[in-house]
C-alpha cells in the first residue's frame, strides 16, 4: 500500500511536471505578464506607420511604427512620454505580412500594452498576450482580454470585456506582491 | 461554326467546375462540424483563427507551385528533416512546396525566449484577393541559448529546451499555408489536429514530436486549397475531396433533380436563395428540402440552346432578370415570362 502511495505521488509530480515549460508561444496569465514584462503603460495610438524593411531574409519585409503617447507607467521607469513600438509585420497596399506578432494598431485608439525595450529606444509588444484595447461604452471603459490566459480569476474568451479599473488594479495588487513598481 | 461552338463549351465546363465547388462551401453549414481553424483574413492576429463554418472570405493559394529556402546556418545539419516537413504538406493536397535558392525563407533570430517561444512564423498574403503570397513571409527558429534544436526528440521540460527542428517547420509551415491554431480546449496531444493544436494546449505532451500531419491538419489545407479549385488536376478528384472532408454537399444530375450538368450562372436574392441557370434553359433554386425548376422553354421539348440562361439579375422586388441568347426573360412567383 505505501508502495502504491509513493508511486502515485511520482506519477503525480511527473504529471504537472509535463504541465509546464515553454511550448510553441503561449498566451499568459496578466499575473504573468505583469510580473514578467519590463514595462507596463496605458495610452494613446498617435500613428502607425509602415514601412518595408529588410528583416529575416526578405528585402522587403513591412515593419510598421506606433508612436504611442503614454497616459500612465503602471510598471517601469524612466521610458519617454512618447515611446515607438516596433511591431513585425503590417499591411502595405495589396500586401500584408502578418503573424500573432504583427499586432494590429489603428490611430487614437487607447490600449494597455505589456512591453520589453529593443535595440535603438524602440519598444516591442513583450508578448502575444500583451495587448489589451479599451472598448468604451455607455458602461464605461473596458478592455479586451480574450488574448489573456485564463487564471483562478477569470476564464477568458473570445470577446472577454473585463472593465478597466478592474484590470489595473489587479496588475497594481499583483506589483505589490512583487515588492512595489 | 461547330469549332466555336466547342470551345465555348470547354470555357463554360469551367463554370460547372466553379457552381460545384462553390455549392461545397455554401452549403457546408449543414454537415458536422469540423475542427481545423483557417486564419480570418479579417482578424488575422485572432489566435485561434476561424470557423470554417463561419463562411467566406478565407485565404487560399493561387498556383500549385511555391519554393522555401533556408536562409540560416541553424537548419544545415536538419535540412532532410525541413525538407520532411514540406513533403507532409505536400502530400496532403495538389500545392507543393520545394527547396531551392529563393522563395519563402526559413531565418534564425535569438530571442526573448520567454516571451517568444522558440519559432514562429509569418504568413502572407494579398489583402484584397486574399490569395496567399508565402515568398513573403518568413518561419523563424528561435536560436537563443534557451533552446536546443535537434532532429531526434522533443523535451520541453529539459534545460536548455530539448526541440524537435521537423515538428517545429511543420507547424509553422502550416501557418504559411493559411492555417492558425485550433481551439485550445479542444485538444489533446494526440487530437486529430496535433500540429496545428501545436504547443499551445495546457494538456500537450511537452516530450513529444508532431512531426507529422494528422486528420484536422490535412482537412484544414485541403480546405483552403479548394477555396481555388482549378488547383486540383480535374473536378472530379476535387468533389472526391471535398466530399472526403464532409465540407458540404455535392449536388449532381445522379443525387438531385437538377437535369442538366452544364451551369452558366449563379446568383442569390434578398433571402439568400440560390438561383442557378443552366445551359438547357432551366432556372433552379432550391427550398429547404428540393430543388425546383423552371424551364424558360416548355420542359418537354428538346433542349433550345438559345435558351440558355446567361445570367441572373435580381432586382428591388425580387423579379429574376434572365438573358438568354433569346432575349431577356423576368421570373417572379407567376411565372417566367419573356
Amino acid at each position: 500500500m505505501k508502495t502504491l502511495k509513493i508511486f502515485l505521488a511520482l506519477l503525480f509530480l511527473f504529471l504537472l511536471s509535463t504541465q509546464d515549460g515553454y511550448s510553441w508561444e503561449r498566451k499568459k496569465t496578466l499575473k504573468e505578464l505583469t510580473n514578467s514584462a519590463p514595462l507596463i503603460v496605458y495610452g494613446k495610438v498617435l500613428e502607425v506607420i509602415p514601412k518595408y524593411e529588410e528583416y529575416l531574409g526578405q528585402k522587403d519585409f513591412i515593419i510598421t511604427y506606433v508612436k504611442f503617447s503614454v497616459q500612465t507607467f503602471l510598471k517601469g521607469t524612466g521610458a519617454e512620454q512618447i515611446l515607438t513600438i516596433k511591431v513585425t509585420g503590417g499591411q502595405i497596399g495589396d500586401k500584408v505580412i502578418g503573424g500573432e506578432r504583427s499586432f494590429p494598431f489603428t490611430k487614437n485608439e487607447e490600449v494597455l500594452l505589456f512591453l520589453s525595450p529593443t535595440e535603438n529606444n524602440f519598444y516591442e509588444v513583450y508578448s502575444i498576450s500583451g495587448k489589451l484595447t479599451a472598448v468604451a461604452n455607455n458602461e464605461g471603459k473596458y478592455l479586451d482580454c480574450s488574448l489573456l490566459k485564463e487564471d483562478d480569476v477569470s476564464k477568458y474568451e473570445p470577446d472577454s470585456l473585463i472593465k478597466s479599473e478592474k484590470i489595473i488594479s489587479r496588475i497594481e495588487d499583483y506589483l505589490k506582491l512583487e515588492g512595489g513598481k | 461554326m461547330l469549332s466555336f461552338a466547342k470551345s465555348r463549351l470547354t470555357g463554360k465546363m469551367k463554370n460547372v467546375f466553379f457552381f460545384f465547388i462553390i455549392l461545397i462551401i455554401a452549403s457546408s453549414s449543414v454537415y458536422g462540424q469540423r475542427i481545423f481553424r483557417p486564419i480570418d483574413p479579417e482578424d488575422p492576429y485572432a489566435r485561434y483563427g476561424k470557423s470554417p463554418y463561419s463562411g467566406p472570405p478565407f485565404l487560399h493559394f493561387g498556383t500549385t507551385s511555391y519554393t522555401y529556402k533556408i536562409s540560416s546556418s541553424l537548419y544545415n545539419s536538419h535540412l532532410s528533416y525541413v525538407d520532411a516537413a514540406f513533403t507532409s504538406w505536400n502530400n496532403s493536397g495538389p500545392v507543393q512546396f520545394s527547396r531551392i535558392i529563393y522563395g519563402l525563407p526559413l531565418t534564425a533570430q535569438a530571442q526573448n525566449y520567454a516571451s517568444w517561444g522558440p519559432a514562429w512564423s509569418y504568413p502572407s498574403w494579398n489583402p484584397n484577393t486574399y490569395v496567399l503570397t508565402p515568398d513573403n513571409g518568413s518561419i523563424v527558429l528561435n536560436s537563443s541559448s534557451n533552446c536546443e534544436w535537434r532532429h531526434d526528440r522533443q523535451d520541453l521540460n529539459a534545460s536548455p529546451h530539448v526541440i524537435d527542428v521537423q515538428t517545429m517547420v511543420v507547424h509553422e509551415a502550416g501557418h504559411i499555408m493559411g492555417l492558425a491554431h485550433p481551439l485550445t480546449d479542444s485538444y489533446t496531444h494526440n487530437a486529430t489536429a496535433p500540429t496545428m493544436a501545436g504547443g499551445d494546449n495546457e494538456y500537450f505532451d511537452n516530450t513529444l514530436e508532431c512531426r507529422s500531419l494528422e486528420t484536422e491538419d490535412i482537412y484544414g489545407t485541403q480546405f483552403l486549397q479548394l477555396r481555388f479549385p482549378t488547383l486540383y488536376a480535374n473536378l472530379q478528384t476535387a468533389l472526391n475531396k471535398a466530399g472526403e472532408i464532409g465540407i458540404g454537399y455535392v449536388y449532381d444530375t445522379t443525387n438531385s433533380n437538377i437535369q442538366d450538368e452544364i451551369i452558366y450562372t449563379i446568383s442569390s436574392d434578398s433571402r439568400n436563395n440560390l438561383w442557378i441557370g443552366t445551359f438547357s434553359g432551366a432556372l433552379l433554386t432550391k427550398n429547404t428540402s428540393e430543388w425546383i425548376a423552371y424551364y424558360v422553354n416548355d420542359a418537354s421539348e428538346p433542349v433550345k440552346p438559345y435558351n440558355t440562361i446567361n445570367c441572373v439579375k435580381t432586382d428591388h422586388y425580387d423579379n429574376k432578370w434572365l438573358g438568354t441568347f433569346n432575349g431577356l426573360y423576368k421570373f417572379n412567383e407567376t411565372g417566367i415570362i419573356n
